[in-house]
């Protein structure tokens, strides 16, 4: 690295250019991981707060709350399997008016009272069904809607008395409101009647453990039961934007490889005079590989270093705001050691052809 | 034994449907502390008698040998080992690496013949001093003029403490007094550290400084005695 080393000084200008390109591609990386973890939690985090590994369905409906509808009874059954506790889970999408005139979109959860998605998720906070009561998340908070308000919800006659406020939660991009079983299934299915009692949810909630034979049990009770990763698939548009957003990171890792591989192409085909004479003094190809690979590692891994901290006050400035954002330490590092591998990959391409630089190029006259 | 022993050297190379011979049956040796000259018109196969000497490439026939070791047909890789260990190049136009200070120039080639980087850096002071530029030792290449860098190409060649040194047109960027100055330098070395030289050149005016003197023609060597006649 002795040459290396002094290279990266006196050409430093050169360098520097280059690692400002490879700062501002992961910049870039650093706000798309932002925005994609902050789409999936826009998308899901209602979903994935659920204390469960499993959630069950009607058969042949992808595994999408809207499109499910089962029997409390199947649901039963499944509790009474062993290694497998189950209860009622209901989920849909409202449009509600709160008392001082506040339109708010909502996706609504229907619980057990006393089982263990409410005892989990709400600790205990969960109005009985005679009260007619609601908690919402911070999202609807944040709307207008206050404790004491009342929430009249669209295509049904149903108007609750909100009794409580939680952490952030969403699904589907919409804000989370969680009521008793009972008042979910009468807003849900009596859109007229609102006083019959009905026997349907549109899922179970499942905590199955290690020894339980999914398959089977989805067989016999003629159900889709999947793992909650899985059912993250049938949140509206959940997999369109993961899809979408997996491409755009995916071509800005190929986009850094490529450039990073054509600049490390130009860098080698000019200082071929100098590989050469490396060699022609006695340096080992090895040795003059790993020099240049030493030294473009040193660029990449200080040039992402500055991008991700660049990307990372870029993002503090944005979450919060209406954009849904969430810088995660993991997703960054993800992407960030991504970054260098597809660096590391574009430089191996363009750093290549030193091992075909003949040492007797030093020797002017013979070419 | 002779420092460096070339015997009935071939190299050819092809030239459309001709093979053109750069060297033609080539026999040299020259001892340490012996400045050997070698003229001749470009194309006359000059530099390939130093690229075969030098280890940077392997004849098509003949042998080349090195004191006791015959690099004839060595691997890339041991051909490489010779050149940091045993042979030291002057090249034309200096080849210096720009990024490198004078003094750093040297070390970089001490401590690719092995050398610990306080031994390199303790020889590299002095032989910048012996070739005269030891204020100049943190100038990088770019703040040297022509002879200065000939003469730090020629302490860096030194480092390294070579049995055989390979001078290719030396002076070829200098003007007459700073090549008679280089060209002097270069055979006080030979003659002090009992190095065996050999300098490609076409400049008759330093040939005089040489112990000997060899002209070279369509790729064969004629051996003179008096060299005031080569330009004929
Ligand atoms: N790599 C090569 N490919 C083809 N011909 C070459 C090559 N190197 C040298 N030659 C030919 O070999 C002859 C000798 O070249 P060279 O050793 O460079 O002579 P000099 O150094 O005296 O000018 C010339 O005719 C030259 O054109
Ligand atoms: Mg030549």
């Amino acid at each position: 690295m002795f040459l290396a080393r002094r290279e990266l000084r006196f050409a430093w200008g050169r360098f520097a250019l280059m690692g400002s390109v490879i700062a501002l591609v992961a910049v870039l990386t650093v706000m798309l991981s932002g925005l994609a973890t902050g789409l999936v939690d826009d998308g899901i985090s209602g979903l994935r707060a659920l204390p469960v590994t499993h959630l069950a369905f009607q058969a042949h409906t992808d595994s999408t709350f809207s499109r499910s509808t089962i029997d409390v009874a199947t649901v039963e059954q499944l509790n009474d399997t062993a290694g497998v506790s189950a209860e009622p889970l209901g989920l849909s999408l409202f449009n509600a008016r709160s008392s001082t005139d506040v339109t708010v979109d909502l996706a609504l959860f229907g619980l057990q009272p006393g089982g263990f998605v409410a005892t989990d998720v709400l600790h205990g906070s969960l109005p009985d069904a005679a009260s007619n009561g609601v908690i919402i998340t911070q999202g609807l908070a944040d709307s207008g809607v206050h404790v004491g308000d009342q929430l009249s919800f669209d295509r049904s006659n149903t108007v609750l008395t909100v009794t409580g406020i939680v952490p952030k939660s969403t699904y589907g991009h919409v804000d989370v409101a969680y009521t008793a079983l009972a008042v979910w299934q009468v807003a849900t299915y009596n859109a007229l009647d609102a006083t019959t009692a009905t026997t349907l949810v549109s899922s179970a909630a499942i905590v199955a453990d290690g020894s339980v034979d999914i398959g089977a049990l989805a067989t016999a009770a003629d159900l889709d039961i999947v793992s909650k990763t899985t059912a993250f698939n049938g949140s509206p548009g959940y997999s369109a934007e993961t899809s979408t957003m997996t491409l755009i990171r995916g071509f800005l890792y190929v986009i850094a490889a490529m450039i990073l591989g054509a600049f490390f192409t130009v860098w080698t085909i000019q200082r071929r005079a100098e590989i050469g004479l490396q060699k022609a003094l006695g340096a080992s190809t090895r040795s003059v590989l790993f020099d240049a690979l030493g030294q473009v590692l040193v660029v990449l891994v200080a040039a992402t270093a500055v991008g991700v901290a660049v990307g990372l006050a870029l993002g503090a400035l944005i979450s919060g705001g209406t954009v849904p954002f969430s810088l995660q330490s993991g997703p960054v590092a993800a992407a960030s050691v991504t970054l260098i591998v597809s660096g590391v990959v574009g430089m191996l391409v363009g750093v290549r052809r030193i091992t075909s630089v003949d040492p007797i190029i030093a020797l002017g006259g013979a070419r | 034994m002779s420092a460096l022993a070339l015997h009935d050297l071939c190299v050819s190379f092809g030239d459309g449907d001709e093979q053109i011979a750069a060297l033609d049956h080539v026999s040299l040796t020259v001892d340490g502390g012996e400045l050997v000259a070698v003229v001749g018109a470009s194309g006359s196969g000059k530099s390939s008698l130093l690229a075969v000497a030098g280890a940077l490439r392997s004849p098509d026939s003949g042998t080349v040998m090195i004191g006791d070791v015959d690099i004839t047909n060595a691997t890339p890789s041991d051909r490489a080992t010779v050149r940091r260990t045993k042979v030291g190049f002057v090249f034309q136009s200096s080849n210096l690496f720009e990024a490198l200070t004078a003094i750093d120039q040297l070390i970089y080639m001490g401590r690719l013949a092995g050398m610990s980087s306080r031994d390199a850096r303790a020889e590299a002071a002095r032989l910048l001093d012996v070739v005269g530029l030891a204020q100049k030792a943190n100038r990088r290449p770019g703040k040297l003029s022509g002879g200065e860098r000939q003469r730090v190409g020629t302490a860096r060649a030194l480092i390294s403490g070579p049995a055989v040194l390979l001078v290719d047109e030396p002076t070829s960027a200098l003007d007459h007094s700073r090549a008679l100055d280089v060209v002097t330098l270069l055979r006080d070395l030979t003659h002090d550290r009992g190095i065996a030289t050999v300098m490609v050149t076409h400049d008759l005016s330093v040939v005089e400084l040489a112990d000997r003197v060899v002209t070279m023609r369509d790729g064969r060597l004629g051996e003179i005695a008096d060299f005031t006649r080569v330009g004929d």
